[in-house]
């Protein structure tokens, strides 16, 4: 599957598309909780999130919490709308395609 | 990992990461939802007392409130505020529109005079509301998250 004029580039890999299901579902959630729903390592992640950041879609927070910090990972405004816009398209996609002869 | 080759495909992958987030959320909620609703039915209850003490149990609910939403949210590693996802905000929204009410109903009891046990039945309705809204809420949400898209 070719990332189309519809579908948005930068989550189309499956990784980020993933992430981008996590956090649209909820307010934050933290960096290992993401990773593990992913199923992908740190530095995978971590490669992900910095592409992410800088074009807007998501923000990071650093928390502390017993003793050790926390990254915490939400979706912007601008993120949760290309998400929205790409399942839906995704969706559109799959319609024609479970018509096609 | 690879990308997926079809758009069900890529559905699909946006499906199960959604689910792994309903069923994180729905590990151990039934002592969270004990918790809550004991939380707000205290919340009702302080009105039975005599004054400051409704005021001061007010607080302390509130604080209760805010300390087990931030406890659960470092356990589970996801913060979800009620109101984030569309359909289960307005179980949120309804459960807060009743619970104001009954909050009312305490404040104009405990104003008419001794009505300590009808403050502390409405709490007890409180607990009950609370405890099937939170239910409810987690239901609304598992269904929204992982089948709908």
């Amino acid at each position: 599957m070719s990332a189309s004029s519809g579908l948005d580039p930068l989550i189309h890999p499956v990784g980020r598309l993933q992430i981008f299901a996590v956090l649209s579902a909820v307010a934050e959630a933290e960096f290992s909780m993401v990773r593990d729903a992913v199923g992908v390592s740190d530095s995978v992640l971590s490669k992900h999130v910095k592409l992410l950041e800088d074009a807007g879609y998501l923000k990071v927070r650093k928390a502390s919490s017993g003793g050790r910090q926390r990254t915490w990972l939400a979706s912007t405004g601008k993120g949760k709308a290309a998400f929205a816009g790409h399942v839906a398209e995704l969706t559109r996609l799959a319609g024609l395609a479970g018509v096609a002869p | 990992m690879t990308d997926p080759k079809t758009p069900a495909e890529a559905l699909e992958s946006v499906r199960k990461s959604r689910a792994a987030v309903a069923e994180r959320l729905a590990t151990g909620s039934l002592s969270y939802d004990l918790i809550y609703s004991a939380l707000v039915a205290g919340m009702v209850a302080g009105w039975a007392a005599p004054r400051p003490w409704p005021i001061i149990v007010i607080g302390a609910c509130t604080v209760g409130l805010a300390l087990l939403a931030r406890h659960w949210a470092r356990r589970r590693g996801l913060w979800v505020s009620g109101v984030t996802p569309v359909r289960a905000r307005w179980v949120a929204i309804g459960l807060g529109a009743v619970m104001v009410g009954l909050l009312m109903v305490a404040v104009a009891l405990s104003r008419s005079g001794d009505q300590v046990p009808a403050i502390l039945g409405l709490a007890a309705a409180a607990a009950a509301i609370a405890f099937a809204a939170s239910r409810l809420w987690l239901k609304v949400f598992r269904r929204e998250t992982g089948a709908d898209l």
